[in-house]
């Protein structure tokens, strides 16, 4: 009896030992059933767009608009980031986030869009993913320089891309713009871009327009880029460009994004001033410029100390209220306020010195006019106001280089919160003219940044820059 | 199917059934030799004969013995075993403790006991009493400085856990800290990450388990120890079990109450220059956060209550003071914490049962307020004898603990982010920081300091049920089959609130500064196990065969929820609905593991040893082709003085053992890293801007930057270990010694890409590690009397563990921290290396000064320090008077380096003691003296010769330029835990209806002598248990405890 009642115990306990083994289905639970194998098209878009318009008002922005000078940094205590920046002291290490989020999210997730649009026979997705492409591609050359491009974003096919010229890709970006037109306007798309879309949202049929004036545009922003390295060209190129196709024509085919005035929706000017009171402030250079035009713009760009508008230079001693700090233009209210990556403003002061300099179709004083009337609706001022000034600064005079700095400087004032080009403008023209602050770390004002410390350790393709005076193939003068 | 029952089979055959002539009965009764009460459960056995049985209750024994049987051997658990010859009649039998013997049956994996003589690796296993000497509530902070090749490094605040490396480390990004067992249970330890830039530090899991509840801690640390753990055993197995009631059939029963009260303070806090007032350029200006400011000598100013525009505050205080230095302004914010534990215990037994029932709480506050941490652990213990075979038991620990914590970390809402450096002359202690409306009054972007503790909140609570049942099954007396089900089941609920107004957004995230936020979180973790195991024993002439076969199944569930509510309507309302925006999370995992194991022994005369282990693990997070691992392992133990007894005989050498072992274990691979996911969509940037989704009612998703690995692997840890156990003079000089060396290859690495690629990493099996050590315990009875006695216990760790490779293009890895500085791996040198901005230099090591003076920092980060300490050790003093017992735990750290932001913020902003040793002014009070000098050279080589003000040397252009001037060495001594014990003397207490009765005093940290890292305690760090230390950016400050404690059994 006992016997077999330690037997059956034994096989009972061996029945157990080995029947839990090598059961597929015990083990096949290692997929995620809270993240998905693949995302629909729609919602890849949206991420991309929201991306563009927060890089838009993020490091880039704080970069180039403390080169440019339209901004200070400042501080309560210790040395702030953007006072490092401002005296030119910033790291490959600083740049790590930025790159990689254009590479990694914005770049990444356009990539995916194009090819599954192009897969589900919806092109109007792949060309507006191409027009946005090369935006985020103009960014990364103007501010680097030589960059990965045809090798990039082939996943784990290619873990180190290679750096192709900078004037290469530019050639590529202009392809790829007329590529996203085509695509914008073939007549069938399965899917096409709608509200999703953070940046001109709306119904395709509506805002199929805006996209195009959009392409248009940025192919003239990257042309007047060129002017300086082939002048003939680019000459050449605005004039067919001008004849042929359409552009902006009021602020409200500005290619912005709006964002909304709730946490975590915020634009990230408004977020980083909240998150760092005291970081920025105005530059000395950009408001004395406008106080000594009585700028109407400056009470919705600037707040005021004392009644009055006070900007710092790089390298001033700690105390922030002593300066003006960023204003309602950038802000909003409440973090509404839209960031803008290329205006109607800008359009017009693209044809004012495409005009002026190039002869390219047009009427250079009719341009300038209407960019500052463009920048200054753009800022609420009301009509008297905007009157009042053009009278006073809205007539180009002088010789061609007076006109070109009239237009520049004007167009540094309008293009306020705009990333990299302010930085680029001055590069390609020398206007404003920029002081070298007085604790800056090298003697010159950069002309690109340092590559991420990230790509040199980790890209065996690249070298880092003999310094930040290594130029972008445009920037000859 | 077929198969099965064929093994079966076989291993039904294998039994049999013995009988044997019986033919004399013995009987007697075992005490005790020290109280002279009777022993129950004592083994009594006939030598040659397999007849056996055990004292019941009263310690009575009766045994039948076969014909020719004339000695029996008596053991029990704690107690020296006797032989004794046969004797007529009733035999008396006394054994004595022996405290040498206790250790020495060690529990190994799965319950598998082993005479510790016969064990071919080194284990170390600690007492309650040694865990419990300063009562802490988190048992990973009782394990520091005790237990030989474990580094034990607290993060400082009491509210944190302990990081516990055992042996070096094996893995680089993934968790190096060890599995934690609880009487066979894997219990969940995860937690005690201080997340650096938000949010409160959060306690490590093994707070949940009651330091009183615990019998004895035995850590397993080499691959041959824990190798039945297979891939869960890489960083070392930690054993805790519990305590039981009496042995079945004990009848003991006792009540016993414990309780102990202790109060704390910050262990070292700055010293302070108290001459300089707030303000820069050695003027006034209360608008600033340093204090480069003027002389106080009483002089009126305008402070900074007449400043921001319109004077808002005024009202709230004189808008004009005299500016004098307020000594106390930091050590004010700082309280008296306390920790009282009570602790009330239920033993006993029946015939044939024995139970433990206990109730345990602890409440603990921090020295800030608005920290308290509360416990509350119910246990029972319970095992009954079903049939003389069949033994059934129980154990269930429910734990409710719940904590109330304010911010931590490098972010404003810290209340300590700047507080450590708060101007000199402004009496924080004072005067108001907010409005009646509740707003703050205070001059700096950060939050006050006391608004901070007043207003961002936030409390979580875990209820914990860790149980299982355990059927026990002898088919006789050498074959035993164990079957054990368990479960971890916690669920865990945190509820953060920022206030409308706060400046730091600690808890919530960015998106609540200024408008406030609410962070409601829950989670449920839900761990099952079971294992089953056979062992037998069977003796075959001069050979012992011992043989452990086994299965274990595991399955680990997570989930949780996180909800973020943003922009508070009504001020201090605690509640989501007080929300206009939110945010939701939601993610779970599922794991399934099962793995067969065999543990075999071959025991050859008592003094040589062969045990060959070997573990199968198929898991649910590798694919099907990678799915089965298998890890082996193999020791050897060879007792010299039992195989050569008469190295014994003159009494000097008691123990010669050595031993040796190889074995390999790994770590298995993290969930849902065969697939490459898409996530949610998300932008951020490093400053704190940040968009989440839904943005403006739009979902969006975005392709991971973290590239999943089908292939992925477990890593694997090889370890061969070489070590010896020695005893001379009676017992009275130990010395048990271990060195090893490891080898982990295929080390799980989210390798970082080019980021072009659209990627950021890739998960790989890349990189390997090699970790060489060594560790002893050398212990020692110098003296010994009838009533006094001196006994020390020094273990000693050291450890080296060296990247030798990352992956194929990546020469380092980012464990933690910031730009400058930061932790990282590098291929080729030692683990964890601080990087950071250092100064410059010339060709011959010589400081480069700038025209101005000032040094100027690299602009790339070099490495400058190393954390890793040289070796650590631990020396438990015990001295014994009559029933009066001291111990005093000293811990000792050579070397790690760390860098301290604190001390950098002191020195920069002119508040530390030595910014004021050099006047800072010329004689006329006015003109700033010029006194500082950085001795370098120019760029051209001339040596640098320009003098500095005190500003200038210590501020931000100065010292503080570079990350490397703020490398410390945190080598310490320190009196970590000490106790006085007294134990009322059985004498007295027979006439009162106590059992036992015990008084004692006790601290922790109550010395610390830190040579070279002034101002703060060296064991404050940022990251808590993480693989990055080195660092410490405005952490909470460590505390030095006193108390008194009570123990009394009914």
């Amino acid at each position: 009896m006992k016997t077999i009642r330690n037997k059956t115990v034994l096989a009972f306990f061996g029945l157990l030992l080995f029947t839990s083994i090598s059961c597929e289905k015990f083990y096949d639970i290692n997929q995620d059933p809270d993240s998905l194998l693949d995302a629909p098209l729609t919602q890849l878009f949206t991420s991309a767009t929201v991306n563009i318009g927060f890089t838009g008002g993020s490091d880039l922005l704080r970069y180039s608009s403390l080169i440019s000078q339209q901004l200070s940094g400042q501080t309560t205590g210790g040395e702030s980031q953007t006072q490092a920046y401002e005296k030119y002291q910033i790291s490959g290490s600083d740049l790590n986030n930025v790159w990689t989020s254009m590479y990694a999210t914005t770049i990444s997730d356009l990539e995916l869009s194009i090819a599954k649009a192009t897969a589900i026979n919806s092109p109007h997705y792949a060309g507006v993913g191409k027009l946005l492409k090369a935006y985020t591609y103009q960014l990364v050359v103007d501010t680097w320089g030589d960059i990965p491009y045809s090798e990039a974003q082939k996943f784990t096919n290619n873990l180190s891309p290679k750096y192709d010229s900078d004037e290469a890709i530019y050639t590529g970006l202009l392809a790829l713009i007329d590529e996203g037109i085509a695509d914008i306007n073939a007549a069938t798309s399965v899917q096409s871009p709608g509200l999703n879309s953070t940046i001109y949202p709306g119904a395709f049929a509506t805002t199929k327009s805006k996209w195009i004036k959009f392409a248009n545009t940025l192919k003239l922003r990257l042309y007047l880029h060129y002017s300086e390295k082939d002048a003939a060209f680019a000459t050449a190129q605005m004039n067919t460009l001008v004849g042929a196709g359409t552009f902006f024509s009021s602020n409200a085919d500005n290619f912005q994004m709006d964002f909304v005035a709730s946490a975590g929706a915020q634009n990230p000017i408004a977020q980083f001033e909240t998150a760092r009171p005291d970081y920025l402030v105005a530059n000395k250079l950009m408001v004395d410029m406008m106080n000594t035009k009585v700028d109407p713009r400056r009470a919705s760009y600037f707040t005021t100390v004392g009644g009055n508008f006070v900007g710092a230079v790089g390298g001033a001693p700690a105390s922030p209220v002593l300066y003006s700090h960023i204003g309602s233009y950038l802000t909003g209210a409440d973090g509404e306020a839209p960031i803008r990556m290329l205006t109607f403003a800008e359009y017009n002061f693209i044809r004012a010195e495409a005009a002026l300099r190039f002869g390219v179709t047009g009427d250079a004083q009719t341009f300038f006019v209407a960019g500052i009337t463009a920048s200054m609706e753009d800022a609420g001022v009301d009509a008297a106001d905007i009157a009042t000034y053009i009278a006073l600064n809205g007539t180009l005079a002088g010789t061609p280089a007076q006109q070109l700095q009239q237009i520049i400087e004007e167009k540094f004032v309008a293009n306020f919160g705009i990333a990299v080009e302010p930085w680029t403008d001055w590069r390609r023209t020398g206007f404003p003219a920029l002081a070298v602050p007085a604790n800056a770390v090298v003697n010159f004002v950069p002309r690109s940044l340092y590559y991420p410390q990230s790509e040199i350790d980790l890209n065996t393709n690249a070298t880092q820059k003999t310094g930040m005076d290594v130029r972008v193939f445009w920037d000859v003068n | 199917m077929k198969k099965v029952l064929r093994y079966s089979l076989i291993l039904c055959l294998l039994l049999g059934e013995k009988a044997y002539a019986q033919d004399r009965v013995v009987s007697g009764r075992v005490t005790a030799a020290d109280d002279k009460l009777p022993i129950p459960g004592v083994t009594v056995k006939a030598v040659g004969a397999s007849a056996a049985t055990q004292t019941n209750a009263d310690g009575l024994f009766t045994l039948s013995i076969p014909e020719g049987v004339t000695q029996l051997q008596f053991s029990f658990l704690g107690y020296a075993t006797r032989m004794l010859p046969i004797a007529a009649g009733t035999m008396n039998v006394v054994l004595k403790q022996d405290s040498k013997q206790l250790g020495e049956v060690v529990i190994t994996s799965f319950g598998i006991q082993r005479d510790k003589k016969s064990l071919g690796y080194g284990t170390s296993t600690i007492s309650s009493d040694e865990l419990t000497t300063a009562k802490v509530t988190n048992i990973t902070n009782g394990l520091s400085a005790k237990i030989p090749g474990v580094r034990v490094s607290g993060s400082g605040g009491a509210f944190t856990g302990s990081s516990v490396i055992i042996r070096g480390f094996t893995t680089f990004t993934g968790s190096n800290q060890p599995l934690y067992v609880l009487d066979g249970i894997p219990i969940d330890n995860s937690g005690g990450n201080t997340p650096l830039q938000s949010g409160p530090s959060r306690s490590n899991r093994a707070i949940d388990i009651n330091a009183e509840d615990i019998e004895n801690i035995t850590v397993l640390k080499g691959a041959a120890a824990t190798a039945l753990y297979g891939s869960r055993a890489a960083s070392g197995v930690i054993l805790i079990t519990s305590k039981k009631g009496g042995g079945v059939g004990s009848k003991k029963t006792a009540i016993t109450y414990s309780n102990s009260y202790n109060v704390g303070e910050v262990n070292r806090l700055p010293e302070y220059q108290n001459t300089y007032s707030q303000g820069s350029l050695g003027v006034y200006n209360p608008s600033l956060g340093t204090s480069w400011g003027a002389i106080m000598k009483g002089q009126m100013v305008n402070n900074w209550f007449s400043k921001p525009a319109g004077a808002p505050f005024a009202t709230y205080h004189p808008t004009t003071e005299a500016l004098i230095a307020y000594p106390n302004n930091v050590k004010d914010i700082f309280k008296q914490s306390y920790n009282l534990q009570n602790n009330l215990s239920f033993t006993g037994g029946t015939d044939k049962s024995s139970y433990r029932v206990t109730y345990g709480n602890a409440t603990e506050t921090y020295v800030l307020d608005n920290n308290k941490l509360k416990r509350n652990t119910i246990s029972v213990n319970a095992n009954t004898q079903v049939t003389p075979k069949l033994l059934v038991g129980t154990a269930f620990t429910y734990t409710n603990s719940n904590s109330i914590r304010t911010q931590q970390g490098n972010q404003l809402s810290n209340p300590l982010f700047r507080a450590y450096f708060t101007p000199r002359s402004y009496d924080l202690t004072n005067i108001p920081f907010e409005t009646a409306d509740g707003n703050q009054i205070w001059f700096n972007s950060e939050d006050h300091p006391y608004w901070s503790i007043k207003y961002n909140k936030y409390d979580d609570e875990v209820n914990r049920l860790i149980g299982s049942v355990n059927l026990k099954y002898d088919f006789t007396d050498w074959l035993t089959a164990n079957l054990k089900v368990g479960t971890d089941y916690f669920t865990s609920k945190s509820s953060a609130f920022d206030e409308i107004g706060n400046r730091g957004g600690g808890n919530a995230g960015a998106s609540s500064r200024l408008v406030g936020g609410i962070r409601e979180s829950g989670s449920s973790t839900r761990n099952v196990n079971s294992y089953f195991t056979l062992t037998g024993t069977r003796k075959y002439g001069d050979f012992t065969l011992t043989g452990t076969l086994g299965n274990e199944i595991l399955q680990n569930a997570f989930n949780f929820n996180t909800v973020d509510g943003y922009e508070l309507i009504v001020p201090g309302f605690r509640n989501l609905t007080n929300a206009v925006v939110y945010q939701p999370s939601h993610g779970s995992s599922k794991t399934r593991l099962a793995g067969v194991f065999g543990d075999f022994i071959v025991d050859y005369k008592n003094y040589l040893t062969l045990n060959v282990k070997a573990r199968n693990d198929w898991s649910s997070t590798l694919s099907k082709q990678n799915r089965s691992i298998f890890y082996p392992a193999v020791a050897t133990s060879f007792v010299v003085t039992e195989a050569f007894p008469t190295l014994k005989e003159s009494g000097a050498i008691n123990l010669i053992k050595l031993r040796a072992n190889w074995g390999e274990v790994g770590k298995g691979a993290p969930v849902y890293s065969t697939n490459t996911y898409f996530t949610t969509a998300a932008s951020a940037d490093g400053f704190g801007p940040e968009i989440s989704f839904p943005f403006n009612g739009l979902v969006g998703f975005s392709y991971s930057d973290l590239a999943g690995q089908p292939d992925i692997t477990p890593e694997f840890t090889q370890e061969t270990e070489l070590g010896g156990e020695f005893a001379f003079f009676g017992n009275r000089l130990t010395l048990d010694a271990s060195y090893y060396e490891r080898k982990t290859r295929d080390v799980i690495l989210s390798v970082p890409v080019s980021a072009a690629s659209g990627f950021t990493n890739v998960l790989k099996n890349a990189g390997n590690l090699n970790t060489k050590g060594f560790e002893l315990v050398l212990g020692a009875t110098p003296l010994k009397s009838a009533n006094a006695s001196y006994s020390f216990s020094l273990n000693f760790t050291k450890f080296k563990s060296v990247v030798t490779s990352l992956a194929p293009g990546v020469d380092n890895i980012f464990l933690g921290g910031f730009t400058t500085p930061n932790i990282r791996l590098v291929a080729g040198d030692e683990y964890g290396q601080i990087y950071g901005s250092a100064y410059q230099r010339d060709a011959n090591g010589n400081l480069l000064v700038g025209a101005n003076g000032l040094p100027l920092a690299t602009p790339d980060v070099k490495k400058i320090g190393n954390p890793n300490p040289d070796w650590t050790m631990g020396i438990n003093n015990e001295i014994v008077y009559k029933s009066l017992q001291l111990s005093v735990l000293l811990d000792i750290r050579k070397g790690g380096d760390q860098y301290s932001r604190n001390i950098a913020d002191v020195q920069r902003n002119g508040v530390a003691i030595e910014t004021a040793a050099l006047d800072r002014f010329q004689a006329d009070g006015v003109t700033l003296a010029t006194p500082y000098t950085f001795s370098g050279v120019f760029a051209n080589g001339i040596p640098a010769n320009v003098m500095l003000t005190a500003q200038q040397y210590w501020g931000n252009s100065g010292k503080y330029v570079a990350a490397e001037g703020f490398i410390y060495d945190t080598s310490w001594f320190r009196v970590r835990e000490a106790s006085l014990t007294y134990a009322f003397p059985q004498k007295l207490l027979d006439r009162t209806p106590f059992g036992k009765l015990e008084i004692g005093l006790f601290g922790r940290n109550l010395y610390l002598k830190a040579p070279n890292y002034p101002h703060f305690d060296p064991e404050q760090n940022a990251l808590g248990i993480s693989n990055a230390q080195g660092l410490e950016f405005n952490s909470l400050p460590n505390t030095r405890t006193f108390g008194a404690n009570l123990r009394v059994t009914f």
